[in-house]
């Protein structure tokens, strides 16, 4: 989310979504995360968290929630999501397996490419703000190609020279 | 319109075959038209049914496209130069990979171009996963269509598809993760390549291209495992599953093992577990086709085999021939044998094939039968099969003639009965031919093949629902059995479901009648055998995988109708430790006591029903021993008890019924149960010598089985009074034995007692045992305190022993019960504990005042009956007992000892360290102690209190207030309160106050007079002399007082602090003068002499000082003299100063006070012979007095006035002298 943040206050046209079965937010303790389902308001998570334990103030956990609801209304699933996209990128290998094993299970019936980036980023607010910046960057690399498939390798090694992360990457198609 | 579109492909051609900015838009188009191009030929097949069906399902799209081009195709003389220019497109997009101009961006779509186009050049076969409707493949295309030719476009598919792999090897890691994710979908649509395209990976991974580096290849591999696993999910039943597993397992997918469907998860820990026997190419990589498990003589499979091989050693496919052309060719061949020849051959194949038949009676060879089924269905694919059919041809490979009768699957007798509608009556016929061993009028095991056969029906039906497809009935019956198992269409027909969705529940009801009544067993052979089994569940332990409880939910959820799975769990292990304990937990417990006690009734009176009753039992409750060793099913295996325990209830009902009958064979009875305790102890025994081979280890089957015989022991409790409890009994038993084996750090002890479900009081009693035991001792407080603190139903009773403990004679111990009890104080918000804690502490301190000690408690444990504590007495004591055995004996045993005492204070004095209310307790015992007692209190008290030092409130308000009579106590308090150090302000004017108050001696006093002000200790110091009786004991306070007041001693000296002593010690002399009055002169004199025999203090210079300015004085003091007397007798070397004094005084006239004048005598008597200047300055009178009272001046005197005074000086005084010395002139 912080990426779609940082891109879509920087005009790109963006979407987020979570991959897995539910919304898992930190809870009172590891084992016991909260869990909503996708298409829940961030807002109405936003109100029940607040109202349940102010203590989720410090850990920054309303912070973020109160910025996702300014940018959208509430978490989407990438497996029932339509859109068509020109690259996709991911913040865990886990969301990189995701996404290729769903294009697979679409059968690529539209025939359109696109490239799917893994950005392996340790889930915690700070080190999402610098990735963020990093994906921006990325994003905007990528903006400035005459042509992303013939020049995404090129772009990618270039990218990795400044930043610590591990990349994934792999072309699939709609 | 057609032209135009003519126009627009020319374009888009020469503008593909450009490899420039555009192309990309041009060829994401071409994909699209390549599909229609090929769907198109398709279309125009009207005589197609398949075709037509495709028309009316075709999406809106396609259709709309299937318009425009039907108009164009007509014009196009049957659309054959559509086609060319579709094929002219594929060539030059084709040509464009091999083109070194060509750049990524471009070969990306050309791949894509490429990956429809194999799916649209290839056939459909059986488990493609793409809904039919929506597949245009090669298998609508007609073999009579006028200008395509499947087998060639069949082959250029294949070509394509390679030319496809060899870009893995080249091309960059963008492309290469392109090719592999778009043959995801094509694998999909056309799971026949499967196979070659996994071994193309396989030899990928082994020899990777040289020219990507580290992260491109995990790119690649990423890309390949994330392939393999979404096809596995997609179909983990398909015959490449297996393959595909383990070509992921070699490529490390291992890590990835949650991401596994659920089978495949389980064969992944057999592995792991190094216990499956199949040895697979997991780390050759990938497996070769020769080693995978086929299904030994069955033909068709062999077929298949061989086709396989055809197939990937030159693409030679005898499927791939138009079926009639297959047809000729056999029966040209048959019709060259001799008919003779061909029968012997047909029996013989029917001969071989029979043996095989597999049993159909028993569940696992249902298993092997479906999974070798669908494994085999999914390689007779040829849609052409059926769509040929028609013509009424034999099949097309010539083994499956001869199969008819080996396929004689189980599932085909339900099938086919309940195929009535859609299959000829044919099918029905063969049926009972095919299957003579069908016993179908044999009753009742039909019955339970049928069943069986639904059960899997069941679970067919539960997989994704197939297309409604025409079989044709005169196809062989061994293909159609087959093909009826896999196209799950059929079953699945509506109007078959019911019937079949019924039978299961019904026969699911009756099935335990179906077990033949089991021979009845005699007493012993039950016993012997239940005993063999215990003991085999017991080895069955190693076998399980550890860490049971977490997996115990997951394995509840299997449901009871996969019978394969369960057996092949328990190889597996898939059985957990939890359920291996619960299950023999529960055996033990209420398994077993049924057992018994139905072998037991039939010597009740009225025997037919119980007896009857036992036989069913006990069969159940064998079969729940065999489920629970089979099947770990938790559920089921409780479902079972539950069953059983019903049944006991039942039968309990009864046995109230008869009570009449029972109480007149009672004495019979009792005897009886005596016996069948014995029974069941022998099983327990078992359990309990298996238990303590590990206890540690096995501390939670320890644990299962004490809860389940506590909660067994309540049921019955609950309905019997009679029934004896078997859980404390064998806690008992296990800790008798377990405990005296345990090591002293083992906390397995501990953790046991906190987790059994009950405590007897005894059991905690046993604890005891290790409190005594000096190198567990730890253990057994620590036991006792974790007891109290987390079973509140002992812990009045743990309590009670570990404070015991904590008057134990023994130091060691009874310190160790000390500081555990003392962790109530602080850390602890256990009011009630600490209450407790304390109102013992106080209850032994005050026995402190009883005239004998009380007796002592019991530290013992006693096997067998708890010991009435009064009853026994101390070890000691029973020793002192033995050597006189009188009856006044436990008298003298019992008086106050200093160890009796000191026991019974410690806990109340550590308690008070951290408390200090408590204090006025100790007052208040002291009060009412003996004197001895009273001693070793002091004594004990002083750490005590001088831990709690000086600024306690609780401490000073008592020392201020202290009850009459512990004014030694309080005394001693403030002295070892200041024995170390300076007394605080608020100590010393405590002490003052109450010293006012209350009219204190002035013991109190010398604590805190160093403290004190020079005013104040002149005030105070009368009283201190006062003390002095000249006696030693005395003088030493006193002496102390001294010291303290004038700073000098040692031990007040806080460092770096200068001694600011509040009095100089010739201020304190000359204050000891002024006191004549206050004090006797006899005490002053002492008090004097006690001075001046502190010669640390009261050097001679001080002596010189205090002299001097007592002789200047205008009034001399009384004591001056002594004082003078006692210098000059300490301090040898005073005499010429003491000289001079004297001489001093005859000017202050010293005669006039005959004490002082006493003195003066004495002094010159001490000071001679240098008085003797002095005594004659006298005045005549004076000397005369002297000498008359002293003669002995005399001639001293004589001798000094002849010796030293020349005639001048004698002629002058010497008119009396002479007389008075009787000197001669």
């Amino acid at each position: 989310m912080e990426a779609h943040h940082v891109l879509f206050k920087k005009g790109f046209k963006v979407a987020s979504y979570g991959t897995g079965s539910a919304v898992r937010l930190p809870g009172p303790s590891i084992d016991k995360p909260n869990i909503y389902s996708f298409g829940t308001p961030y807002d109405h998570i936003y109100q029940e968290l607040k109202a349940k334990d102010p203590k989720y103030t410090q850990n920054g956990l309303l912070d973020m929630l109160d910025r996702n609801r300014k940018i959208k209304r509430a978490p989407e699933r990438w497996q029932e999501t339509t859109g068509v996209f020109d690259v996709i990128i991911t913040c865990e290998e886990r969301c990189f397996d995701a996404v290729l094993e769903d294009l697979i299970n679409r059968g690529q019936e539209r025939h359109k490419p696109t490239h799917v980036i893994n950005i392996e980023i340790k889930d915690n607010h700070e080190d999402a703000m610098l990735a963020g910046r990093a994906i921006l960057h990325m994003a905007q690399m990528i903006e400035k190609t005459k042509d992303i498939d013939q020049d995404i390798e090129k772009l990618l090694e270039e990218w990795k020279e400044k930043y610590p992360y591990a990349i994934l990457h792999g072309v699939t198609f709609f | 319109m057609a032209s135009s579109t003519e126009a627009q492909i020319a374009n888009l051609l020469n503008i593909a075959s450009d490899p420039g900015s555009d192309a990309k838009k041009v060829l994401e188009s071409l994909i699209a038209f390549e599909q229609l191009v090929e769907g198109r030929d398709d279309l125009f097949e009207p005589q197609t049914a398949a075709a037509l069906n495709f028309v009316e399902a075709a999406n809106e799209q396609i259709r709309e496209w299937a318009v425009s081009f039907l108009e164009c195709y007509k014009r196009l003389a049957e659309g054959q130069q559509a086609w060319s220019t579709a094929c002219e497109i594929k060539n030059a997009i084709i040509s464009l990979l091999a083109n070194p101009r060509t750049d990524d961006g471009v070969k990306v779509y050309v791949v894509k171009y490429l990956q429809v186009v194999v799916i649209v050049q290839s056939r459909r076969v059986q488990d493609s996963m793409v809904r039919q409707y929506e597949d245009i493949s090669l298998s609508i295309c007609p073999p009579t269509h006028p200008f395509l030719d499947p087998q060639l476009l069949e082959q250029e598919a294949i070509a394509i598809l390679h030319t496809l792999l060899t870009l893995l090897r080249k091309e960059s890691n963008g492309i290469i993760t392109a090719v592999i994710n778009c043959l995801g979908p094509l694998l999909r649509a056309r799971p026949q390549y499967i196979e070659n395209i996994i071994n193309v990976f396989g030899s990928w991974m082994r020899t990777p291209p040289s020219h990507l580096n580290e992260s491109q290849m995990g790119n690649v591999e990423k890309s390949v495992r994330i392939l393999l696993m979404s096809l596995l999910k997609a179909q983990p039943s398909s015959p490449s599953a297996m393959q595909i597993f383990d070509s992921l397992v070699a490529m490390g997918g291992k890590q990835e093992l949650a991401q596994f469907p659920k089978q495949f998860r389980q064969l992944l820990q057999q592995q792991n577990d190094g216990r499956t026997s199949m040895k697979r190419g997991a780390t050759s990589g990938i497996p070769e086709f020769s080693k995978r498990p086929r299904l030994e003589g069955n033909d068709i499979s062999n077929t298949i085999y061989i086709n396989n091989i055809l197939f990937f050693f030159g693409q030679f496919d005898v499927t791939k021939f138009p079926l009639p052309l297959v047809v000729e060719i056999i029966l040209g061949t048959l019709q060259a044998v001799s008919p003779g020849r061909l029968n012997q051959t047909v029996l013989h194949a029917q001969n071989q094939n029979s043996p095989s038949t597999p049993p159909r009676s028993s569940t696992p060879p249902i298993v092997n039968l479906k999974t070798t089924a669908l494994r085999r269905e999914s390689r007779l694919r040829d849609p052409r099969l059926r769509a040929a059919g028609a013509a009424a041809s034999p099949s097309p490979s010539p083994p499956c003639v001869t199969v008819s009768a080996s396929t004689s699957v189980v599932e085909t007798t339900s099938i086919e009965a309940s195929q009535t509608l859609s299959t000829t009556t044919n099918v029905q016929i063969v049926v009972p031919l095919e299957h003579p061993k069908n016993e179908e009028n044999r009753s009742p095991l039909p019955i339970a093949t049928e069943k069986i056969d639904e059960k899997i029906f069941t679970k067919i039906e539960s997989e994704p629902e197939p297309e409604p497809q025409l079989i044709i009935p005169t196809e062989s019956t061994t293909k159609l059995s087959e093909s009826i198992l896999k196209d799950q269409e059929l079953i699945k027909q509506p109007t078959q479901q019911a019937p079949i969705l019924e039978r299961p529940a019904q026969t699911f009801k009756i099935q335990p009648f179906t077990l033949p009544p089991p021979e009845p067993l005699s007493f012993e052979e039950c016993r012997s055998l239940m005993k063999s089994r215990v003991k085999s569940i017991f080895n069955a332990e190693i076998r399980l995988p550890t860490g049971g409880m977490t997996t115990k939910i997951d394995s509840a959820s299997t449901t009871v109708s996969k019978p394969f799975e369960q057996s092949q769990s328990y190889i597996s292990s898939g059985m957990t430790k939890s359920q291996w304990m619960m299950i023999i937990s529960r055996l033990l417990t209420r398994g077993l006591n049924t057992d018994w006690d139905v072998i037991n009734e039939p010597e009740l009176p009225s025997k037919t029903d119980d007896t009857k009753s036992s036989v069913k039992i006990e069969t159940d409750v064998h079969m729940e021993e065999a489920q629970g060793k089979t099947e770990s099913e938790d559920i089921s295996s409780a479902g079972d008890v539950m069953k059983i325990e019903e049944k006991n209830e039942e039968k309990e009902g009864q046995v109230e019924s008869k009570e009449e009958k029972e109480e007149q064979v009672e004495s019979k009875e009792e005897a009886d149960t005596h016996d069948i305790k014995g029974k069941n102890d022998e099983l327990r025994e078992l359990m309990m010598k298996y238990i303590l081979e590990d206890f540690r280890g096995r501390m939670e089957l320890a644990l299962t089985w004490l809860y389940e015989e506590w909660y067994h022991d309540n049921i019955m409790l609950r309905n019997s009074l009679s029934y004896s409890a078997n859980y404390a009994k064998w806690l008992r038993r296990l800790l008798d034995t377990a405990m005296p084996a345990l090591e002293a750090k083992d906390q397995t002890f501990t953790t046991f007692l906190l987790d059994v479900p009950e405590l007897p009081e005894d059991v905690v009693d046993r604890v005891k045992i290790y409190c005594n035991d000096p190198d567990r001792m730890q253990l057994g407080f620590s036991t006792l305190s974790q007891l109290i603190e987390m079973r509140p139903p002992v812990r009045q009773c743990a309590m009670n022993i570990l404070l015991q403990y904590s008057i134990h004679k023994d130091r060691i111990t009874r310190s160790s019960a000390i500081v555990t009890l003392r962790k109530w104080w602080g850390a602890h918000d256990n009011n009630q504990v600490a209450t407790e804690i304390q109102s013992f502490a106080i209850k032994s301190l005050n026995e402190l005042c009883l005239e004998s000690p009380p007796l002592p408690y019991d530290y013992h444990y006693h096997l067998g009956t708890p010991v009435v504590e009064q009853g026994s007495l101390d070890a000691e004591a029973m020793k002192i007992d033995q050597a006189t055995p009188t009856n006044d004996n436990n008298e003298l045993a019992r008086k106050w000892t200093e160890q009796e005492i000191t026991k019974r204070l410690e806990l109340y004095l550590a308690l008070v360290a951290k408390q200090h209310e408590l204090l006025s307790e100790l007052f208040n015992a002291y009060k009412n102690a003996s004197i001895f007692v009273r001693k070793i209190m002091t004594q004990n008290m002083i750490p005590v209190i001088k831990s709690i030092g000086m600024n306690s409130p609780k401490l000073l308000q008592l020392i201020r207030n202290f009850p009459e009579g512990c004014d030694t106590l309080a005394l001693k308090m403030v002295v070892s309160l200041t024995s170390a150090m300076r007394p605080s302000p608020q100590l010393v004017s405590t002490v003052k106050s109450a010293m006012e108050q209350r009219n204190l001696d002035s013991r109190f006093l010398i604590p805190i007079i160093s403290a004190l002000e020079k005013n104040e200790i002149i005030v105070h110091l009368p009283k201190v002399i006062n003390i002095l009786d000249g006696t030693e004991t005395q003088k030493r306070p006193v002496k102390e007082v001294f010291t303290a007041a004038t700073g000098s001693t040692t031990t007040q000296i806080p460092s770096g602090q200068p001694t600011t002593a509040p009095l100089i010690p010739s201020e304190l002399l000359l204050a000891l003068h002024h006191m004549d009055g206050q004090v006797s002169q006899a005490k002053l004199a002492e008090a004097i002499k006690v001075c001046l025999s502190m010669t640390h203090i009261f050097k001679s210079e001080v002596l010189a000082v205090v002299l001097q300015q007592l002789v200047d004085e205008p009034e001399l003091p009384n004591l001056i003299m002594f004082t003078l007397y006692q210098s000059v007798n300490s301090y040898k070397r005073l005499m010429g100063f003491v000289t001079n004094l004297l001489s001093r005084l005859i000017t202050k006239k010293v005669w006039d006070n005959p004490d002082l004048w006493k003195g003066f005598i004495k002094c010159c008597k001490v000071t001679l012979p240098n008085s003797l200047p002095v005594l004659s300055q006298l005045p005549m009178e004076k000397l005369q007095m002297v000498l008359q009272m002293d003669p002995s001046f005399k001639e001293p005197l004589k001798k000094h006035v002849q010796n030293s005074w020349n005639e001048n000086q004698r002629r002058n005084r010497m008119p009396y002298l002479t007389n008075l010395l009787e000197i001669n002139g």
